[in-house]
């Protein structure tokens, strides 16, 4: 059990994800819907560091390719062919999420309430040839793609929800986001203590890896909450994973949410939680 | 949309250009070169493994670049009579890799011989090692054949292009709009554009030079001399026997036939090269089986231009006289005597020592002799070159499935990181071996040979080694 702690003793994320948040224009606030201006303004500030695999957000780097795999798993679970499937990343900040699932062969939009971020993630992905026409930004929160009526074959939103205003209501507009019987993937922080020495304490106040107030322990959010908050809005749960980081090799891997007896003892930090919209 | 943003970029910067004159004509003609994932240089069988095991990966474009006329190696006819000389030994581990990815069974299997012995004897001091081990170990295949085999099978992966007879001319960083992504012209002006380029173009690897990754190492000041050999029985075992003038093998072909592979020195490789072929026959029983200052006659002889009968006299005599002595007792020790050698057979390659600063660059990855020269000795060259591939081919297809860019520097980094040390480490042993053997000194050469009479009886260490080789 140690082990498992020491393991975790490093900060397993940490970072912020995209900021769902407002643009500083008072126009997208007054929607009054579930994104937060403050957080737009420190993600904005913050955008240039995207993709710099040092910067503030690094952790974020690192659970990338596990975050990514675990997508592709529920969609290859779904019976879902990546190729020619829509998907839409929620709170994108750089692109990282949006990029990789380009990748996997998904037309990706990925939308984001900092003007800066998005404008970060669209000059990265003109960089890359081959993913430039399969993966566009814009800057959107899920609000308002809903009020578009637009409707996606995935709904992904990564290290967004512990940010947002009002969390219930973001994920009943991500559900909406999905098309029936589509998968709605969400990775978040637990609200626990561990979760307050692995993504706030260590990383913000001890090694000084991401900026302070970064992250607010109170916004974080168990995996019990989020799929009470799914299933109201029509999403049953598929699977949870955590997200541990082995700090021997820097790398990220899911690990099964109950350790024997120990129920939810491989999410007590960051993890990954998929759902399924009812058809 | 994004292709809305983009395309006024490229103008502007096409008219930019065009106003610089004499690039005037060269831009017009110049296409757009096309993306792949991968681009792999050269079509031996490192980059056909690699472009073989990528090939399952679904939904990536990798081309395979070589300027060869790989088509011939496709369909190439094996002949009935003989083994081609240029021929390779693939450890028990690897072939069982090939095989997983669909890459072995295209082979002729019939000319692939499998086998699970290899003595190894020291003329100088007379130690012998009988590395023997239950199951098959290793097999002996004709580089064409598995090459061959490999193309056949890479045809039915569709997200796999084969660009053949097609000279790789330059290779250049594209402009700042793709961050850099080497773009490889070939000769035929196709351009090819990649998330990764891969080396495996040999020794002298044009990847490796425009990736600018150093080398550093040694000349051995000798020559690989090969030919097919015809034995007088059939064999199922590999030899290989330490001379002063360096290692000889002889590794085994079905049907009776087998590989010759003799380290030289310039002069003796020269000299070895130009005998008749009917004395070179006797020369290598004599290699085999003879002491080393009646090999010095011969070769002495051969030097002063002693005529085709008289030294095909004087080797059969020093040969029986042997055949009547004690060490003809130890006849397990002794390869099959060679009746003769495909005529034509003998060539040759040149033995370096050659190691690099990394494996990768940026975008830039490098597998096979483009990263690792050593010795053929053990018979590791492809061996390394597999391990590679290997090594590489699952680190990518785990980035894949992370969606992670396949030539980012972080992928890339874990291949080396895996790789390139153990790379190092093999080469440091296989030259160890070369130095100690290569020592003609009394002392040295009795020290090793008690050495080897000493592992030989010692079991356990003995599985160890051939493990450490083999697998």
């Amino acid at each position: 059990m140690l082990g498992r702690l020491l393991a975790r003793a490093r900060p397993v994320s940490a970072a912020a994800r995209g900021g769902r948040a407002w643009t500083h224009s008072g126009a997208a606030a007054a929607d009054g819907g579930s994104v937060c201006a403050d957080e737009v303004a420190k993600f904005g500030q913050l955008s240039r560091e995207w993709w710099s695999r040092t910067g503030a957000f690094k952790y974020l780097h690192t659970m990338n390719p596990a975050r990514v795999r675990f997508i592709g798993g529920i969609l290859a679970d779904l019976g879902v062919d990546p190729r020619g499937s829509s998907a839409v990343d929620v709170g994108c900040g750089g692109g990282l999420a949006a990029e990789a699932l380009g990748r996997l062969g998904l037309r990706v939009l990925g939308v984001d309430a900092a003007e800066a971020s998005v404008g970060v993630a669209r000059a990265h992905v003109a960089e890359d040839p081959m993913l430039a026409e399969r993966v566009a930004y814009r800057v959107a929160t899920a609000e308002q793609l809903v009020r578009e009526g637009a409707v996606f074959d995935l709904v992904a939103s990564l290290e967004v929800v512990e940010h947002v205003a009002d969390p219930a209501r973001f994920v009943e507009s991500l559900v909406r986001l999905a098309r029936p019987g589509a998968p709605i993937v969400v990775s978040t922080i637990n609200r626990t203590p561990l979760a307050y020495l692995l993504d706030v304490a260590l990383p913000e106040y001890v090694l000084g890896s991401v900026p302070r107030g970064t992250h607010d322990h109170a916004k974080f959010v168990p995996p019990s909450d989020l799929q009470r908050m799914l299933a109201d809005c029509g999403a049953d749960t598929l699977a949870v994973n955590g997200l541990v980081l082995n700090p021997l090799t820097s790398e990220c891997h899911l690990v099964d949410r109950d350790c024997g007896l120990l129920r939810d003892a491989g999410v007590q930090a960051n993890y990954i939680l998929a759902a399924r919209k009812r058809a | 949309m994004r292709r809305a943003v983009l395309s006024p970029l490229r103008t502007v910067s096409w008219r930019t250009l065009d106003r610089a004159g004499g690039w005037r004509r060269r831009l017009a003609t110049q296409a757009a070169p096309e993306l792949y994932d991968v681009v792999v240089v050269g079509g031996g069988p490192a980059g056909c493994a690699l472009a073989g095991a990528l090939g399952s990966l679904g939904g990536k474009r990798i081309a395979l670049v070589d300027s060869g006329k790989l088509g011939d190696t496709r369909q190439w006819e094996p002949p009935g009579d003989t083994y081609l000389p240029r021929a390779l030994q693939i450890t028990e581990g690897n072939k069982e890799y090939l095989a997983r990815l669909g890459l072995w069974d295209q082979c002729y299997l019939d000319r692939i011989q499998a086998y699970s012995r290899a003595v190894v004897t020291d003329a100088l001091g007379g130690g012998a090692i009988d590395l023997g081990a239950e199951e098959t170990a290793a097999y002996m295949t004709e580089t064409k054949n598995l090459v061959g085999g490999m193309l056949r099978a890479i045809d039915g992966r569709r997200n796999v292009s084969v660009v053949e007879r097609a000279r790789v001319t330059g290779i250049e960083r594209a402009p700042a709009t793709a961050a850099g992504w080497p773009v490889v012209t070939l000769a035929n002006g196709q351009r090819l554009q990649a998330r990764l380029l891969v080396g495996a173009d040999g020794a002298s690897s044009r990847v490796r030079k425009f990736a600018g990754i150093d080398t550093y190492g040694s000349e051995y000041a000798q020559y690989g001399l090969v030919a097919t050999l015809c034995l007088e029985e059939l064999n199922r075992t590999a030899f290989q026997r330490f001379l002063p003038s360096g290692p000889v093998a002889l590794l085994p072909f079905p049907g009776g036939f087998a590989n010759l592979v003799w380290s030289l020195d310039a002069e003796m490789f020269q000299l070895l090269r130009a005998a008749p072929e009917a004395v070179f026959a006797g020369l290598v029983n004599a290699a085999f089986r003879l002491a080393p200052a009646e090999l010095r006659y011969i070769y002495d002889l051969l030097r002063d231009g002693a005529d085709e009968a008289t030294l095909n006299a004087e080797i059969e005599w020093r040969l029986d006289v042997f055949a009547k002595s004690a060490a003809a007792a130890a006849t397990a020790k002794l390869p099959p005597r060679v009746a003769a050698i495909t005529p034509k057979s003998r060539t040759s390659f040149p033995l370096r020592l050659r190691m690099v600063d990394s494996l990768v660059a940026d975008r830039v990855a490098l597998v096979g002799d483009a990263g690792h020269l050593v010795h053929p000795l053990a018979g590791q060259g492809l061996n390394m070159g597999l391990e590679d591939v290997r090594c590489l081919a699952t680190h990518l297809e785990l980035a894949a499935a992370g969606g992670e860019d396949l030539g980012a520097p972080a992928v890339l980094e874990r291949y080396n990181r895996e790789r390139y040390a153990r790379t190092l480490a093999m080469q440091g042993i296989i030259d160890k071996v070369w130095r100690v053997f290569g020592a003609r000194a009394a002392p040295v050469a009795a020290l090793r040979s008690a050495a080897m009479d000493g592992l030989d009886r010692l079991p356990a260490l003995k599985d160890r080694l051939i493990g450490a080789f083999m697998s």
